[in-house]
């Protein structure tokens, strides 16, 4: 028998190219590496930190402080080099902890309907009607706070939303007859799940993923610029834009340059993420 | 009184029109039509330098498998292409140069003269509007405006009533309310609703039931003649062509490659390819030994043969056949072939036209080991009756058949069979294991699995597009408790007439039938003593149809299988169930040896059923 498409490139072999890459994905996997070296190496700023320096506070930028100093007289570059840390690890984790958290509770509620979905879906509308930041702050107030509470309870509140689109994708996709075909061969539900169902919702559990990370950078963002969250103290990008506002007009850097990086990283993880949805959507008209 | 003013206006453009002197003129002539799409850079034709004529009140088919360019040949015509494709040549629709003037002209064109009628009722209507919305949209007054609500209405009931609908609450429904065959009657409707003189419908009867196809065809023919309307009917099934059609296109690879008047088409084809397809058609009065086929595929645009089309297919091909480009060559009585040992291989084809070696319809065998027995059994959906007390048996190594209509049950009680409908009542038993019980073991599921597996309609939605061929063979392989899952994909695909190396395809990379020779081999990867075959060649061209009939024939007498064959088509259960049992509307009617019940039906449906069935004989 002939086989009719030989043109078509076989799936799954598609090698990826930076020369196919729109420029500005290019760009934003550009910004984002630089964060991320940032965050995983400690002592790449040019000066420590958390060095107080009230001869020298407020100055603009120079060349020994490129971005100039705050009220204490901290350069301002080591902080943002230094803070990239904690700022992409909250929002790195809030992500992933949304994106697979939902997408099993996802797969279960819509894959078996029933009962199991009844009583997700009322869980989902009663957490969804919660406002996630206001109980955050009092969680985070009543607690004392935490790096670590701050991002549980932002997961847990960030959830229903996610839960919900991931439990539509499914919906629509759990009872394709190939998954029938597999259930008369026998084969066990969680292998369904996995095998059959997960590739088919991945494309919306990544971009469940990349829409997260950017809600998470603007939320911890919001909590630490409420002085929760990150212990004072500590060079973070949403601290810093809440600390130095009131000495806006000594140095506006102080303020700016960290608000401009949390934008750079909303945009960039969004790019990148927009990226792998398209590339995902071509990979699936391929057949 | 203004429904009749609107048709008044009509009439009045339709006397103007017809000025000319003698013979009529035809009120869709398409001249060189050809249409080209775009494949990595490279223009690829899909339908080439098409001639087609269709003088009013004549009905015209264009007849070709899938992959034929058929349907976007009709679409080309309406200049309704997706983006992406190139037309050239022309179209002439009364008067009018069709493709040579403004859009906007175009645009009004279509609808008041010519118009559209699609396969899929379930879609072409709009879900949101009622049927006199619908029906009436496009209507205008004479001076270009809305017609009043009552006009509408009365107006809609007219051009219902027209299509066979008399009952008024129509009017006031939505497409969802709506039957299959009414649907499409309502489709129908709107699309004469402005007196066009040509109308052009794609496969409108596909996807309905054949009572109902029956109707459609019936009304399609009067509307042509009482509108005088020149009718285009796309269609993959030769029989409804001659059923309805005074002249046959034969459409393959892009190309027409005969054309004739239905009847001399149908007594004496001149091209292979038309013979072949003639012949691969399963008759309905008797059983034959091996159908015949068409080997290969029809090939894709871009991988067509710069010789004859049909040439790799042909088994009357010559050196010269592949090497160069066929024309066709104008015959007596406007009967043109595109094949240059036409002449010779006439008296050739017409002989090959059946007298195959027929087998006698099987006895079935009601005393071996019982596979599947049920009693009673039921199954409702909300307080709709999906299947409503049945008693089925099938016995080890004979082939059953469930016949009926969509909505008749047939389906669902094929999936309570396999387990993937749960029955409400009765007794399901399947390798011993009732599954009606109210709880399962691991063990009884497992029986079950291990007894009965089930090879589904849609060959292409059945398997995992992402997963290669190997994988899900593989699933099944062990599933079943095999450890040389290599080897073991290998033979399956081997006995399925498929090469080992199909392993590593992906389903994008096969063809109809070759999926579907996939589905059915991992229906066999779990080793089952039963098939139950849901519908598994209709979603297929009928050359490919009787390579996978054949095939599922030659995998019983080979592995001593067992099916239960669930089929809307009497033809295919013919070839190949013994025993047959008739469903409608979630009962049994009738049930008995296949050969009896289809020669000498006992039931009024049953009857009623094999007399819708497109004999081919032209009831015209």
């Amino acid at each position: 028998m002939s086989r009719p498409n030989a043109t078509l490139a076989t799936p799954g072999t598609r090698r990826l190219r930076v020369s196919s890459m729109p420029l500005s994905t290019l760009l934003a996997l550009l910004v984002l590496g630089l964060m991320v070296v940032c965050a995983l190496f400690e002592g790449l700023a040019p000066q420590d930190p958390g060095r107080i320096d009230a001869v020298q506070s407020l100055q603009g930028p120079s060349g020994e402080h490129l971005l100039g100093t705050d009220q204490l007289g901290r350069d301002i570059f080591a902080r943002i080099v230094s803070g990239a840390r904690t700022s992409l690890l909250g929002p790195t984790l809030l992500a992933l902890g949304v994106a697979v958290i939902g997408a099993i509770v996802a797969m279960l509620a819509g894959y078996y309907g029933g009962r199991l979905d009844a009583v997700v879906s009322r869980v989902v509308d009663v957490l969804y009607s919660i406002p996630a930041l206001m109980v955050a702050i009092i969680v985070v107030g009543v607690t004392g706070g935490g790096f670590a509470i701050t991002v549980v309870v932002l997961t847990v509140f960030n959830l229903p939303l996610a839960i919900r689109n991931l439990r539509a994708a499914v919906m629509e996709r759990a009872h394709l007859p190939y998954m029938e075909a597999a259930r008369t061969l026998g084969m066990p539900t969680w292998r369904i799940l996995l095998t059959h169902l997960l590739p088919v919702i991945s494309p919306f559990v990544i971009a469940t993923f990349f829409l997260q990370f950017t809600y998470g950078v603007v939320e911890l963002s919001s909590m630490s610029f409420l002085g929760l969250g990150i212990p004072p103290g500590a060079p973070d990008w949403g601290r810093m834009v809440a600390d130095n506002r009131a000495s806006m007009y000594g140095n506006v850097w102080a303020t700016a340059a960290p608000a401009i990086a949390i934008v750079l990283l909303a945009v960039s993880t969004n790019l990148i993420g927009e990226w792998i949805n398209d590339r995902h959507e071509k990979a699936g008209k391929a057949r | 009184m203004k429904g009749s003013m609107v048709r008044l206006k009509t009439e009045q453009a339709v006397t103007d029109r017809g000025d000319d002197q003698g013979a009529p003129a035809p009120c869709l002539d398409v001249a060189a039509l050809t249409v080209c799409g775009w494949r990595d850079g490279v223009r690829e034709p899909i339908a080439e330098s098409m001639d087609l004529r269709v003088l009013p009140g004549e009905s015209v088919a264009i007849v070709g498998e899938s992959g034929s360019g058929k349907s976007v040949t009709a679409r080309a015509v309406l200049d309704l292409l997706p983006r992406g494709l190139e037309t050239a040549g022309d179209v002439q629709i009364g008067d009018r140069p069709y493709l040579r003037i403004r859009g906007s002209e175009r645009r009004s064109m279509r609808g008041r003269r010519v118009a559209f009628v699609m396969q899929d009722p379930f879609t072409m209507l709009n879900p949101l509007q009622k049927v006199v919305q619908q029906v009436t949209a496009a209507m205008r007054t004479p001076d270009g405006k809305r017609l009043p609500r009552a006009a509408r209405r009365q107006e809609c009931a007219t051009r219902l009533a027209e299509v066979g609908i008399t009952d008024p609450t129509v009017l006031d429904r939505y497409p969802f309310e709506l039957s299959g065959g009414l649907r499409q009657r309502v489709a129908i409707a709107t699309a004469v609703a402005q007196d066009p003189e040509v109308l052009i419908a794609d496969e409108p009867t596909t996807a309905l039931d054949v009572t109902t196809q029956k109707e459609v065809l019936l009304l399609l023919d009067r509307l042509r003649r009482t509108h005088g309307m020149g009718l285009v009917l796309i269609t993959h099934d030769l029989r409804v062509a001659f059923s309805t059609c005074d002249r046959i296109y034969v459409m393959y690879a892009g190309q027409i490659v005969e054309t004739a008047s239905s009847d001399a088409l149908r007594r004496a084809p001149r091209h292979p390819y038309t013979a072949a397809l003639l012949r691969s058609e399963p008759p309905l009065d008797r059983r034959l030994e091996l159908l015949p086929t068409i080997p290969g595929s029809v090939p894709a645009p871009g991988s067509r043969p710069t010789g004859c089309r049909f040439a790799p297919r042909c088994s009357f091909a010559e050196e010269e056949c592949r090497t160069s480009p066929q024309t066709l060559s104008v015959g007596a009585s406007r009967h043109e072939v595109r094949c240059r040992r036409a002449e010779e291989l006439g008296p050739q084809l017409k002989e090959a036209t059946p007298q195959a070696p027929t087998l006698p319809t099987g006895s079935g065998n009601d005393h071996g080991v019982r596979l599947v027995r049920l009693r009673g059994a039921r199954r409702v959906f909300g307080n709709k009756v999906a299947v409503a007390g049945a008693d089925i048996d099938v016995f080890a190594g004979e082939s059953v058949g469930v016949v009926g209509e969509s909505g008749s049950g047939k389906t669902t009680l094929a999936r309570m069979i396999v387990g993937l409908t749960r029955p409400n009542g009765g007794s399901v038993e399947v390798g011993g294991v009732d599954l009606a019980a109210a709880s399962l073991s691991r063990a009884d599921w497992a029986a079950v699995r291990a007894t009965a597996q089930m090879a589904f309609q849609d060959p292409s939605s059945t398997l995992n597009p992402r997963r290669s061929v190997g994988s899900t063979l593989k699933d099944g392989l062990r599933l079943a408790g095999r450890t040389d899952l290599d080897t073991g994909a290998a033979e399956l695909l081997e006995r399925v007439g498929l090469t080992a190396a199909y392993a590593t395809r992906r389903p994008s990379q096969l063809s109809g039938g070759e999926r579907q020779r996939v589905a059915i081999a991992r229906a066999l990867s779990r080793d089952p003593e039963i098939v139950v075959c849901d519908e598994v060649v209709s979603a297929l061209d009928v050359s490919v149809q009787a390579l996978i009939l054949n095939l599922l024939r030659e995998l019983q007498r080979d592995l001593g299988l067992t099916y239960l064959f669930i089929s809307h088509d009497l033809a295919v259960v013919r070839q190949i169930t013994d025993r047959v049992y008739v469903m409608n509307q979630g009962e049994i009617v009738e049930h008995g040896l296949t050969a009896q019940v289809l020669d000498d039906p006992r039931h009024p449906y049953t009857r009623a059923l094999i007399d819708s069935i497109p004999t081919g004989e032209g009831e015209s």
